[in-house]
């Protein structure tokens, strides 16, 4: 929610319910974090600390050893081990699945207070980790394919320039009446070429549209309609692996046009754990019916790609919402006590993608029947106020309720290629311009001292950080930092004449916390109307730097933290001017009596009428049972390792001083971090052992 | 407190199972005239053989009717909210309320499954018995062998008394009439013990003014030979009153390694199996 456009619908009268909530609670705009992105702030709210001790800085982050970037929140790997028979392999063991978030959660713990959550659909929660409570992984969840979402359209047209990515379409030919074709799954585990697993499609022309005929389904799906999640089965051998999909008819005539989603994983049959414990989602599955597990799960791209038009767009994040809403409620009706966190994403989804039907200077501000912004952005908000008004009416005294939002939004006109600007400007070097590949491709790492990935990030080549770093650590980074910073903040758009970058941050100084070494050199923050452009968050250079941004997704956030905050509502009045992200993890502690820890960077806010009673009024303490959950029995306890007690003595004053949540964390990071450190060294060995084998060196 | 049925009730409720088991063998004649070449052909393979593709055909049958009358997506929404209810009472058991609920959830699912079934089972009522009739006739009941005494069963509609001629038993050679008959008024029924000689098929007859009926004995040397069809009575409708005769042949089971199993429970266990296996390529749910 964007705190301005809140207070225009609220001047209408439409949002009675969120207005009653502030007048009779409050209502403040809500400080971000720095960067102003999802991840980042999400992972503030639930851990309570600043990035640099949960150690989510971006959407992506970057592999030092490889200069390419990976998911900032999850990183899956392959089974370690493998049986090769020519094109085909077995996989000994399972992939691994690591979670990248560090720092706790409140509702751990919460939990080992006797407080049970629900916790559906945050972002950064996958995979899911146990906890007293209930979750459902939200932001992070790939696709079956293994990506953030890829969905496909299935066309017979075949002159398309409207769609760039191929990959995403797929041909078909109608044969009198039928066409067959094929879903393509994930990678099939048992071949060594990566083949994916396909599934059979026909589709066969009706008068009223389409008939979707796959194994066990039969349906005929008209035109603009949106069919019902349809479930997929890609076999491998002997096991099988169950995808749900939906499908959109965009049109029939002169050719046809048939979008499907992403195959999301099934929450009936989940392939990767969808939420905690393992049968949540099965049970939410067999109460509601499916429902869609992507963590983007509203198909942004499909927009921008031209694949879907608004209107289709609007319709899928409304059936979203609704299943949102289901779940919502009915974890609401499972709830004694404890705590319930849902994130709706329809709000920041519709105006990611409708703000340039708000701003009439926008590039893709469009001119023809388009659903108009405020149409569509005041319709979602309204459908969030009867959310808030239903919940008014079922939350008692005793109920502390907050409806927040974690950042604004701004326009975003023009987008800035940072890697073409370092590029242009010799900080970056090589043979990158108009490169097809991401990460890159054809840089010289050897003679380039910074780089730009991510949506806000910058990086310097550092010595014995990164694999062909040369710039070296201490004074010539620092001079180097300053130089980029000087030079980004006098940068000038030469089509307006304004300068792009307003604040260009050292995270040395922004963050505190252990994890502040894997943070990017330096993070941008713009004016309002520019933001990173895409090509320069997948490492591409560009030969312009600055470009019309003409896709739907027009609105963003990546301006300075203070011009951009969110909203935050409360059923209780609190008596305090500034309310940050970090600060709602610690007032919850507060809420129920205890508290918070103290490596939180937040402060409990004032809840009631004298601190320190705040949260006699909200729960009973005395009431709650310390229970070991059902989830937790049966739970795989970790191997014991022997530390002595003046080691570990030693570990639990450096963990407090550095800010870790446990000492379990500080030693993880601490053996992760050496590993890395072997391991890249081991690396460095074998290419010099290379590179001697092929007489390059002697 | 045992409640017994009254001696008229009881005859009530025999005439009825009887008339009832009496259309059903017509039935099962007619459709075993059609396909007696294909069954007797099959038949030859061996009783575990013939019990697999009865288990087939019924496996058929029932995944034929249950995608005509019971659509799978509802039975796969019934069946993912009764597993929804269970996870329920494991997720949320330290809440004796929402336990409860959840336990009354499953029950209400469990009760919207069966009633889910009805329409499907009705329609199956009459195939099902049909090859269960077929199973029964083929499975159930072995030949005699050469020296086994038979009882011939026969059944008066009429009564026992009042009899101008009595009634009069003849059979072929290969078999010898052994005892003289016994009455039984009571339950209207004359009986006659008849002793193997050779392996055949016998056709027996009892005859009186009132009517005459037929039945077949099979004799065979063989252990394992069924009975076949044999043991039912032919009447002719043309006379009323005509007896219903009945041999019970001995019964028979199916050698499974060292098991011996009633050939019903093989029939089940493996129409379930093929059902299983099946009813994804037919698009039945159940």
């Amino acid at each position: 929610m964007e705190p301005a456009l809140f207070e225009k619908f609220a001047k209408r009268g439409v949002l009675s319910n969120l207005s009653r909530l502030a007048s009779s609670g409050t209502y403040r705009p809500l400080e971000t974090t720095t960067p102003p992105l999802s991840p980042v702030a999400w992972s503030t709210f639930q851990t309570g600390v600043n990035p640099g001790k949960h150690g989510i800085f971006d959407f992506l982050r970057r592999d030092p050893r490889t200069y390419r970037g990976e998911l900032s929140s999850a990183r899956v790997r392959p089974a370690a081990r493998e049986l090769r028979f020519g094109r085909f392999r077995l996989p000994l063991g399972k992939p691994s699945l690591v979670g990248l978030r560090r720092s706790q959660p409140f509702w751990k713990l919460l939990g080992e207070k006797g407080v049970s959550s629900f916790v559906l659909r945050v972002p950064i929660t996958f995979p899911p980790e146990p906890f007293r409570g209930l979750c459902l992984s939200g932001m992070g969840v790939p696709d079956l394919l293994g990506s953030q979402g890829t969905c496909t359209r299935y066309t017979t047209c075949s002159e398309d320039t409207a769609v760039p990515d191929s990959q995403k379409t797929v041909r078909v030919c109608w044969t009198g009446e039928t066409a067959r074709t094929r879903i393509l799954g994930p990678p099939n585990p048992f071949r060594s070429d990566g083949r994916p697993l396909e599934c059979p499609l026909v589709l066969r022309r009706t008068d009223s549209g389409v008939r979707l005929c796959l194994k066990g389904v039969d349906r005929v799906l008209r035109q603009g309609e949106y069919s019902p999640w349809i479930r997929v089965r890609f076999r491998a051998g002997l096991r099988s692996v169950y995808g749900i999909v939906r499908f959109y008819l965009t049109r029939l005539d002169p050719f046809l046009d048939l979008y499907m989603t992403p195959v999301q994983v099934d929450p009936l049959h989940p392939a990767l754990p969808l939420s905690h414990p393992g049968v949540f989602s099965v049970y939410l599955g067999g109460k509601q019916g499916a429902f869609s597990t992507l963590g983007l799960a509203e198909d942004t791209s499909a927009l921008n790609e031209g694949i879907l038009d608004d209107r289709a767009f609007v319709g899928q994040c409304e059936l979203i919402q609704g299943e949102r809403e289901e779940t919502f409620w009915d974890a609401f009706e499972h709830l004694r006590e404890g705590v319930l966190v849902c994130v709706f994403d329809m709000i920041d989804r519709l105006q990611h993608m409708f703000w340039r039907n708000l701003d009439p200077n926008h590039p893709a501000h469009p001119a023809g029947s388009s659903p108009s912004a405020d149409d569509v952005l005041e319709q979602a908000y309204r459908r969030a106020d009867r959310l808030v008004g239903k919940l008014l009416e079922r939350v008692d005294d005793h109920t502390l309720l907050w409806v927040i939002s974690d950042h604004g939004f701004r326009s975003f006109r023009r987008s800035v290629n940072l890697n073409s600007w370092l590029h242009r400007e010799g900080y970056l070097a090589g043979d990158l311009v108009g490169a097809r590949g991401d990460w890159f491709e054809g840089a010289d790492w050897r003679k380039s001292r910074a780089y730009s990935l991510g949506l806000c990030g910058l990086y310097i080549n550092q010595k014995g950080r990164e694999r062909c770093g040369i710039v070296e650590p201490g004074q010539e980074t620092r001079r180097l930092k300053s130089e980029i910073t000087s030079a980004l903040l006098s940068l000038k758009d030469p089509a307006t004449g304004l300068s792009p970058i307003t604040e260009v941050l050292d995270t040395s100084e922004v963050f505190r916390g252990p994890y502040v070494e894997d943070a990017p050199d330096l993070i941008v923050a713009y004016r309002e109307g520019y933001r990173t452009s895409w090509e320069s968050a997948l490492g591409r250079v560009t030969s312009e730097v600055f470009q019309d941004n003409v896709r739907s997704w027009s609105g963003d956030h990546l301006l300075r933290a203070g011009e951009i905050p969110g909203v935050f509502f409360s059923n209780k009045a609190l008596a305090c001017d500034r309310i940050g992200l970090e600060d709602l993890a610690p007032t919850l502690f507060a809420a129920f009596g205890f508290s918070p820890p103290s490596y939180m960077d937040g402060k409990p806010l004032w809840l009631g009428p004298a601190q320190g009673s705040a949260g006699s009024d909200l729960v009973r303490q005395e009431d709650m049972k310390v229970l070991e959950g059902p989830h937790q029995r049966g739970r795989k306890m970790p191997r014991k390792i022997r530390i002595e007690g003046d080691l570990l003595r030693r570990v639990r004053k450096a963990r407090r001083a550095a800010g870790y949540a446990s000492d379990e964390e500080f030693i993880r990071h601490a053996l992760e971090k050496e590993i890395e450190r072997i391991e890249s060294s081991d690396d460095e060995d074998a290419v010099k052992n290379r590179l001697q084998g092929l007489g390059y060196l002697s | 407190m045992t409640r017994t049925r009254s001696r008229t009730g009881s005859r009530a409720w025999a005439i009825f199972r009887e008339s009832r088991l009496e259309t059903l063998y017509k039935l099962r004649h007619l459709s075993g005239t059609v396909l007696a070449p294909f069954l007797d052909f099959l038949s030859g393979f061996g009783p575990l053989w013939f019990s697999s593709f009865l288990a087939l055909l019924s496996a058929f049958v029932v995944l034929i009717v249950y995608r005509a009358f019971a659509p799978a997506r509802d039975f796969d929404r019934v069946k993912n909210r009764i597993k929804a209810h269970l996870l329920e009472l494991r997720l949320f058991q330290e809440d004796p309320a929402l336990v409860a609920r959840a336990a009354l959830g499953a029950v209400r699912a469990n009760l919207v499954y069966l009633r889910m079934h009805a329409k499907p089972l009705i329609v199956l009522l009459l195939p099902i018995s049909l090859i269960l009739l077929e199973g029964e006739a083929r499975l159930d009941r072995r030949s005699f062998l050469p020296g086994e005494a038979i009882i011939v069963q026969s059944f008066w509609p009429g009564g026992l008394s009042g009899f101008e001629e009595f009634p009069e038993i003849f059979v072929p050679p290969g078999l010898v009439v052994e005892s003289p008959p016994l009455r039984i008024p009571g339950q209207k029924e004359i009986d006659w013990r008849l002793r193997a000689k050779s392996a055949g098929v016998y056709r027996i007859a009892v005859r009186s003014p009132r009517g005459e009926g037929f039945v077949d004995a099979s004799v065979s040397d063989e252990l394992g030979a069924g009975a076949g069809s044999a043991g039912r009575s032919d009447r002719i409708e043309a006379m009323a009153g005509a007896p219903l005769l009945r041999i019970e042949h001995p019964k028979t089971f199916l050698v499974l390694g060292s098991l011996h199993v009633p050939w019903l429970w093989v029939l089940v266990l493996e129409t379930l199996v093929f059902v299983l296996v099946l009813k994804g390529r037919f698009g039945a749910e159940l």
